[in-house]
């Protein structure tokens, strides 16, 4: 019994990892992307708006295969619409086949005159190329995305994240704090912006958008891991000890791995304490 | 009436056992005789008794003769030798005069010999039946006159031979007197046979009752075994008697009661009476006949007695009772044919009169049809009714009866009622008759029969239906018969109009193949005529049938030309596809699509309408979606295609191809590529060309790059863009580096050692080697370096190997402890510090050249490691506390010291600077640039979980 109690949480613990966080929000008010992108709806907000979205947000409800199937059925009826092509390869996109995804992004973009459309496929084009590590090639379609249409917030988030993974933070924060984004609401451009100003060493600030942030919002294991960070500069050790002790698992390896130092440190910290 | 005994006598040694007997018989008597008369002709004294002894030897060798030339003239007879008769008997007629001569001579040597009577009597009976000169009755007479005693017996012999010579001589009256007195010698068995001829010598004087008694009484004595019993021939000749005496039911009676089986008598009786008009008494005579086979169950007679009545009726002209006898007479014979085939010898009737009975009928019918057409003729209001009706009874009768002649009674049926002006009667009894000598094969009647129907239909007598039946078959029959004819030629083309008119195309049809078999010479013509059948169907859209004539004519049916056949199928084509398109135009696509697989899997179909079907099923199923059965229902048609039409069809099997992958299936997509590049390959033209990149792109979509290559070398040779070749590797090698995929793309670069891989392989190479974490990966780009022994990758390596070296000196220079002694000394502390700034000059000489290196990431990495080991090094400095030093001197020295670090930590500020300005400049996004962000030396959580925020829509 003890054998097969341990295979199975192997299996779980193996079944939980993964590479992507998951970061869904069911209250659209904390989220500022919400009419441009599907991606983060929880499933509640799925559901509930299901029949007066577009198709595609099937696929985000786990049918992206049957709604695939649809797309090909209602060929004849879709294909001169906008987001036929564009909506195929979300589909695709959410089951990580980044070849056909990426294929149906550029039909996309070489069928629609549509400026709307266009920003939309070069947005998506540019996560391809991040999946790719092609960091270079993405930012470029990023910028492109939000040339052809500024009013979107979506390529300024993506690109807002590549800034801060390569250290640009005050690009990033000039991003999320300027144009489309001012005076938004959202868990995610306020981790984004607490994340800059701690790693640019501003912790007045950082803390500033961290205290925006739902509580709830703390259990998520990357705000987490980085509130720690902040309160471990703020010379908070048990504070940091507690969030992480609260945080949820998120089953990502690296960002296991970076919980794990955050956790040894901290345990290191007390001791001296 | 002796005569008949000899004849019969005769007939009995017909047969060739018999005859060999007979022979035999012959010999041996004539051997003993002779021998007996050689004997006695060598005895020197012969007496009476010896020569009358050689008179009989000779007399039985006259018979002996006779017999011999009498067998000869017999088997000549019936062999159809003329001769005159007596040249057969000169033998007899001279062995007579010997043996007559021999009892003269006798009587004239001894005239008053005891033998004398008998010589004569002798001499008499050979007159009698051998001999020409009439002398029979003297010599007999001469007997009697010559015995006296009535009773003697030679004198009785002499009288009944005399008697017998009156009867055979017709002189019956005198018979009469030597029978009556012959019949007085009760003790002569022959008594019976004395009575029976006296009988009828009172016959022939038309003595009735004397005749009659005569023949009772012979009748009677021959039950009595003392004499000879002739009760047979009475029985077959009493009922005559009775019916010339006028007193047939007497003779009925007579049979009736004196014989179980008066049967085989009462026929003959009741004919005989038929023959002198005793109509009733004869019905009375075959109704007893009638009455005994019933009640006896005697079905051996009845063939007999329906003859009897047969002939009965005849007689008296009464036809219907003749014709219903006929009936059960056919139905005797049915029975007969079923029962003679059993092996139950029982239940077997005759049917030896059978040949006869269908004369009977025949005869009749014959004349009854004369009649009734003669009768008709004369005034076609005279003619009978029920004659004609015997007479159509009994062509039935004989078409049952009578199978070798069956033709001809169906024949004559039909004339029957022709001769009658019964129409409608008389075509169907000609198609019998045709039918009949289509079987039996007879042309003569056959051609009649047809001569006569067409006459008749020629007279638009019968309703216009009737009249194109009759006539439809007397055109076929006759093209059967005679399919080459002069009156055929001219029939080929009006029974085709009369099908044609009735749209029976394959009747229509069928006589045109025949018309071309038998005269190739009309092909137009029948072409012609065939066109016009082609054009009915097309009229009326019959698709099926124009289907069915299109596979005729391509088989070759009536030789028609490619063209033809070809605008056919065009026009099939059309019509059949029609309706689907219309159907799938009104947005019933499934249907649509149904329909045209049930054109392509209909047997009637050609290969050109069946592929056409297939290829727009295809067509719809792609429409709705379904590649995978849109590909089957192409493969369908490509089977049933041409190469030129396959060929003409290209341009819109691209389209198809490209909707494939328009609609997800890019393994299809890239089946169809592939099928047409190789189908086509030698045509190298524009459609070629994109066949080839959309096989390129379905392969890369699947992430199958080996597949992609295998396109690239197996069909680069069919296009006619060389430079789709260069794309195309291009293509894939961005692809394999965009997956990372090392082993894949050294391949491809070992595969194609050409620019501008070579050099980006180097460069995607050297960005794994600073990005990916996995250690072998960096080992075996390290050693592939090595491997290509190229400058830059050298310079790179020794770089790298450099950077590595740093960080352990790096590590050394933070470990290094510069003042560690108990007691302060101030020369030896310089010299320590000097020792250890000696160290970071040498790191920097050795390491400085890395911060400005080609490799971005490696540039980067050292450029932090410069400002980190400057910022250790100063504040290293600043916090040396040495042991042992009063307060002042270490105010001075850590005032010194915080100078000395100073100058370390600004030049340390001083790389951050510039690190950061250039990584904000150029907006860096490398390896390096990312993994000197950290806080607490932990990197950025955002760094592991970046996946950027798909876009759906925008606002709406």
């Amino acid at each position: 019994m003890k054998t097969t109690l341990l295979i199975l949480s192997l299996v779980f613990l193996a079944s939980c990892s993964s590479s992507r966080i998951e970061r869904k929000i069911d209250d659209v008010h904390w989220d500022s992307l919400a009419d441009e992108s599907y991606l983060r709806w929880g499933e509640s907000r799925l559901e509930k708006h299901a029949s007066t979205q577009h198709p595609v947000i099937n696929c985000y409800k786990g049918k992206a295969k049957e709604t695939l199937v649809q797309y090909k059925k209602d060929y004849e009826k879709l294909v001169g619409t906008s987001y036929y092509w564009l909506h195929i390869g979300n589909c695709y996109f959410v089951q990580d086949a980044w070849s056909k995804a990426e294929f149906y992004y550029r039909m996309s973009l070489d069928e629609s005159k549509n400026a709307t459309i266009k920003s939309i496929a070069l947005n998506n084009l540019g996560l391809i190329s991040f999946k790719h590590e092609q960091w270079e090639k993405g930012k470029e379609l990023l910028k492109e995305s939000m040339k052809t249409a500024s009013e979107f917030k979506v390529p300024r988030y993506n690109m807002s994240q590549l800034y801060l993974q390569f250290g640009h933070y005050d690009k990033a924060i000039q991003l999320l704090t300027e144009g489309p984004f001012k005076n938004s609401q959202d868990i995610d451009v306020y981790f984004s912006l607490a994340n800059a100003w701690l790693y640019k060493g501003d912790l007045e600030m950082s803390g500033k958008y961290f205290a925006q942030i739902p509580k709830d919002h703390f259990r998520r294991e990357d705000i987490a891991a980085t509130y720690a960070l902040y309160l471990i500069r703020k010379n908070d050790i048990k504070g940091a000890f507690a969030i992480m002790k609260a945080r949820e698992r998120s089953g990502v390896l690296e960002i296991t791995a970076i919980s794990q130092k955050i956790e040894k440190m901290l345990a290191s910290r007390m001791k001296q304490e | 009436m002796r005569s008949f005994f000899i004849s019969c006598l005769m007939l009995a040694t017909t047969s060739v056992t018999a005859t060999e007997a007979k022979k035999d018989r012959w010999n041996e008597l004539m051997k003993l005789v002779t021998t007996e008369m050689k004997i006695l002709e060598s005895t020197k004294r012969k007496g009476p008794d010896m020569r009358y002894r050689m008179l009989e030897l000779h007399s039985e060798i006259l018979k002996l003769v006779h017999e011999k030339n009498n067998k000869e003239f017999l088997a000549k007879s019936t062999a159809g030798v003329r001769r005159p008769k007596e040249e057969y008997f000169a033998e007899t007629r001279k062995y007579y005069s010997k043996t007559k001569e021999f009892g003269f001579n006798f009587l004239k040597e001894y005239p008053n010999t005891a033998h004398k009577p008998w010589v004569f009597f002798v001499l008499g009976l050979n007159s009698r039946d051998y001999g020409r000169d009439n002398v029979a009755e003297e010599y007999l007479l001469k007997t009697i006159s010559l015995v006296n005693d009535p009773h003697n017996s030679l004198r009785h012999h002499a009288e009944t031979a005399l008697a017998d010579h009156y009867y055979n001589e017709k002189r019956y009256k005198e018979a009469i007197v030597y029978y009556e007195r012959a019949i007085k010698k009760s003790e002569d068995e022959w008594l019976t046979k004395h009575l029976f001829n006296l009988s009828w010598c009172y016959l022939k004087v038309h003595d009735f009752d004397k005749a009659i008694k005569a023949i009772q009484a012979s009748y009677f004595k021959s039950k009595d075994k003392s004499y000879v019993n002739i009760r047979d021939q009475v029985l077959e000749n009493i009922g005559s008697f009775y019916v010339y005496a006028s007193r047939p039911l007497e003779g009925l009676e007579f049979y009736l009661k004196h014989e179980k089986d008066p049967v085989p008598y009462l026929m003959p009786m009741g004919l005989k009476a038929m023959d002198k008009g005793h109509m009733k008494e004869t019905d009375q005579i075959l109704a007893s006949v009638q009455e005994l086979i019933n009640k006896n169950n005697w079905t051996k007679y009845q063939e007999q007695l329906f003859h009897t009545y047969l002939d009965f009726y005849n007689h008296y002209k009464r036809f219907p009772e003749h014709e219903k006898t006929s009936g059960q007479l056919v139905k005797y014979y049915q029975k007969a044919e079923a029962y003679n085939k059993t092996a139950d010898k029982k239940k077997q009737l005759p049917v030896e009169m059978k040949a006869d009975a269908i004369e009977k009928m025949r005869t009749l019918a014959g004349f009854l049809q004369i009649k009734v057409a003669k009768d008709m003729k004369e005034d076609s209001s005279d003619f009978k009714e029920n004659e004609l009706n015997v007479v159509l009874k009994f062509f039935e009768h004989l078409i049952v009866l009578d199978d070798t002649k069956r033709i001809e009674y169906y024949y004559f049926r039909a004339e029957t009622y022709y001769s009658v002006r019964r129409w409608k009667d008389a075509a169907p009894s000609y198609v019998e008759a045709i039918l009949e000598a289509k079987r039996v094969k007879e042309e003569k009647i056959g051609r009649k029969a047809f001569d006569s129907l067409l006459a008749l239909t020629g007279m638009e007598v019968l309703s216009k239906e009737e009249n194109k039946k009759f006539l439809i078959f007397a055109y076929s029959e006759h093209l059967a018969f005679w399919p080459r004819d002069e009156r055929s030629e001219q029939i080929y083309p009006k029974l085709f109009e009369i099908y044609h008119e009735i749209h029976d195309d394959q009747k229509a049809s069928q006589v045109l193949a025949v018309f071309h078999k038998y005269y190739p010479e009309h092909l137009k013509e029948q072409q012609k005529h065939m066109t016009r059948i082609l054009d009915f169907f097309i009229e009326k859209k019959n698709t099926a049938k124009l289907a069915h004539w299109i596979h005729e004519m391509k088989a070759g049916f009536l030789s028609f030309s490619k063209d033809t056949i070809e605008k056919a199928e065009i026009t099939l084509g059309n019509i059949l596809f029609m309706q689907y398109q219309e159907m799938a135009k009104k947005g019933d696509r499934v249907a649509a699509a149904k329909g045209f697989e049930s054109i392509y899997v209909h047997k009637l179909y050609t290969d050109k309408v069946k592929y056409q079907a297939a290829f727009f099923s295809a067509m719809l199923q792609l429409e709705m979606g379904e590649t995978a059965k849109s590909y089957h229902w192409l493969e369908l048609a490509h089977a049933r295609m041409t190469d030129e039409q396959w060929q003409e069809r290209r341009v819109e099997e691209l389209k198809l191809t490209e909707r494939m992958y328009r609609l997800q299936d890019f393994v299809t997509s890239f089946n169809m590529a592939k099928l047409h590049l190789k189908k086509f390959c030698g045509l190298k033209d524009d459609t070629q060309s994109r066949f080839f990149e959309i096989g390129i792109m379905t392969a890369l979509v699947e992430e199958n790059t080996k597949v992609a290559e295998g396109m690239i070398s197996g069909f680069k040779k069919c296009i006619n863009k060389p430079a789709l070749v260069d794309t195309s590797l291009s293509q894939i090698y961005q692809f394999m580096e965009k997956q990372g995929d090392f082993h894949g793309l050294r391949l491809f670069v070992q595969r194609h050692p050409v620019e501008p891989y070579i050099t980006q392989y180097r460069y995607s190479l050297q960005k794994w080697y600073w990005e990916k974490s996995s250690l072998t990966l960096k080992d075996s780009i390290l050693t592939e370096f090595k491997v290509l022994k190229n400058e830059e990758t050298s310079r790179w390596l020794v770089e790298m190997k450099l950077f590595e070296q740093a960080k352990k000196d790096r590590e050394a220079l933070e470990s290094y402890v510069i003042w560690d002694k108990p007691v302060f000394d101030g020369d030896a502390y310089n010299k320590a510090l000097e020792t250890y700034l000696l160290k970071v000059q040498a790191f920097k000489n050795n390491y400085q050249g890395l911060t400005s290196s080609t490799q971005v990431d490696l540039a980067i990495l050292s450029t932090r490691h410069f400002s980190q080991i400057y910022q250790i090094i100063g504040s290293k400095i600043q916090a040396v506390r040495p042991k042992g030093m009063d307060e002042a001197t270490t105010k001075a020295f850590t005032g010194a010291m915080m100078g000395v670090g100073k100058e370390f930590l600004g030049v340390s500020a001083q790389f951050e600077k510039n690190l950061a300005k250039a990584l904000k400049d150029k907006e860096t996004l490398t390896h390096g640039s990312r993994s000197i962000a950290s806080v607490e030396d932990i990197e950025n959580p955002v760094h592991s979980f970046f996946t950027g925020v798909t876009m759906d829509k925008a606002r709406e």
